[in-house]
């Protein structure tokens, strides 16, 4: 009897562990998952610039109220991803991508450009990109889905009206491949 | 019958114990030599790069999804204050130092859900731009769930956490985020 007690409990502690491994191991992509699939509900083909956080903004975790987001997917399992940034003067911005898995695995900022605004194509694993233009970087995406993430940070209360104008000169379009 | 009764209850008590101690894990426990503590504040070094283990992805994936990596910002959570005791709602602290050594930062609470907290005045947050700093350049943030004159930032007597953002954070921050001059985190007045 006590050896039928103590089999239960250690298959239940394996499977428990089991499931611990899993939920590590697969709550990232689970979650990323999530989030772009909300927001390609809202409109997967262009890029969304998001009001100023408050506590009412629900979708993505701890956000900044100080800074301004705007975001576009990226599915480079066909085409890469021509991403355009803006240039908010005067102040910080950035563009981030983050694959599937939740890595950021590319940024710049407004310092690295001196300012000005960028172009980045993001490609797929393998993926030819025609000859771009000078200055146009191409980053290898680490997963065919992601997200795109410009950030502008709001340095002058007196200036939201502005940067928010100047930021949603950010685009992102598909590439057609050579 | 017997067996079915077991058999279901060791899935239920599996599933149970595997979700909630990843769920723990994940959200408040630093397994991983990366997590660095500085004073009140801790801060995981390979929080959103691609060297992230599988518990840093699982936190930063519940607690601060999107996160940049090192090389852009680095962010610290204050979930204790200065003397070790966990921050209270229903207490207000004073946050007291120097800039620290970055391009931009800012100190934002944060709810138990991870969320902004819900105050009609909008103060979520102080930052280099828009802190009040005395002739020696010291400055004074008050967290608390009353008002307060200026540098004030709305707590909830649910609980809360404070995350102060380096934004281009100086060398000597990368290097040693363990070193950096931050601010401290000193208990005022309890309800």
């Amino acid at each position: 009897m006590t050896s039928n007690w103590l089999k239960f409990g250690m298959i239940t502690l394996c499977g428990a562990a089991l499931v611990h491994w899993a939920a590590i191991a697969y709550a990232p992509e689970l979650i990323m998952d999530r989030v772009l699939a909300a927001r390609a509900e809202q409109d997967s083909q262009t890029t969304a610039h998001a009001e100023r956080a408050t506590a009412a903004s629900r979708r993505i975790v701890r956000p900044s109220p100080d800074l301004l987001y705007s975001t576009c997917l990226f599915d480079v399992s066909r085409h890469p991803l021509k991403v355009m940034t803006a240039a908010p003067t005067g102040t910080y911005w950035s563009v981030a991508f983050y694959a599937a898995n939740t890595d950021n695995f590319f940024v710049l900022n407004d310092t690295q450009t001196q300012g000005n605004p960028a172009t980045i194509v993001i490609a797929g694993r393998g993926q030819a990109v025609a000859p771009q233009g000078p200055g146009v970087i191409v980053v290898s995406a680490p997963s065919d889905k992601g997200l795109v993430l410009f950030r502008t940070l709001i340095n002058n209360e007196a200036r939201l009206s502005e940067l928010d104008q100047q930021r949603r000169a950010a685009k992102c379009e598909a590439l057609q491949t050579p | 019958m017997w067996f079915l009764l077991r058999l279901v209850s060791g899935v239920t008590l599996a599933l149970f114990l595997g979700l909630s101690s990843a769920y723990y894990t994940a959200r408040n426990v630093g397994f991983e030599r990366f997590i660095v503590s500085n004073g009140p504040w801790t801060t995981d070094l390979t929080s959103g790069g691609v060297d992230a283990g599988m518990y840093t992805r699982a936190r930063v994936a519940i607690t601060g999804l999107l996160a940049l990596n090192q090389s852009e910002a680095i962010y610290y959570i204050a979930k204790r204050d200065s003397a070790g005791d966990t921050l209270d709602g229903n207490c207000s602290y004073r946050i007291e130092g120097r800039d620290p050594d970055a391009r931009w930062w800012s100190i934002t609470a944060y709810a138990n859900d991870n969320f902004l907290i819900d105050t009609p005045s909008h103060n979520y947050s102080v930052s280099k731009t828009s802190v009040v700093r005395s002739a020696d350049g010291i400055f004074v943030v008050r967290l608390s769930p009353a008002a307060e004159q200026q540098n004030w930032i709305a707590t909830s007597p649910a609980g809360f956490d404070v995350m102060l953002r380096l934004y281009n954070p100086g060398t000597s921050v990368v290097q040693d985020p363990s070193a950096a001059l931050l601010p401290s985190i000193t208990k005022e007045v309890c309800s």
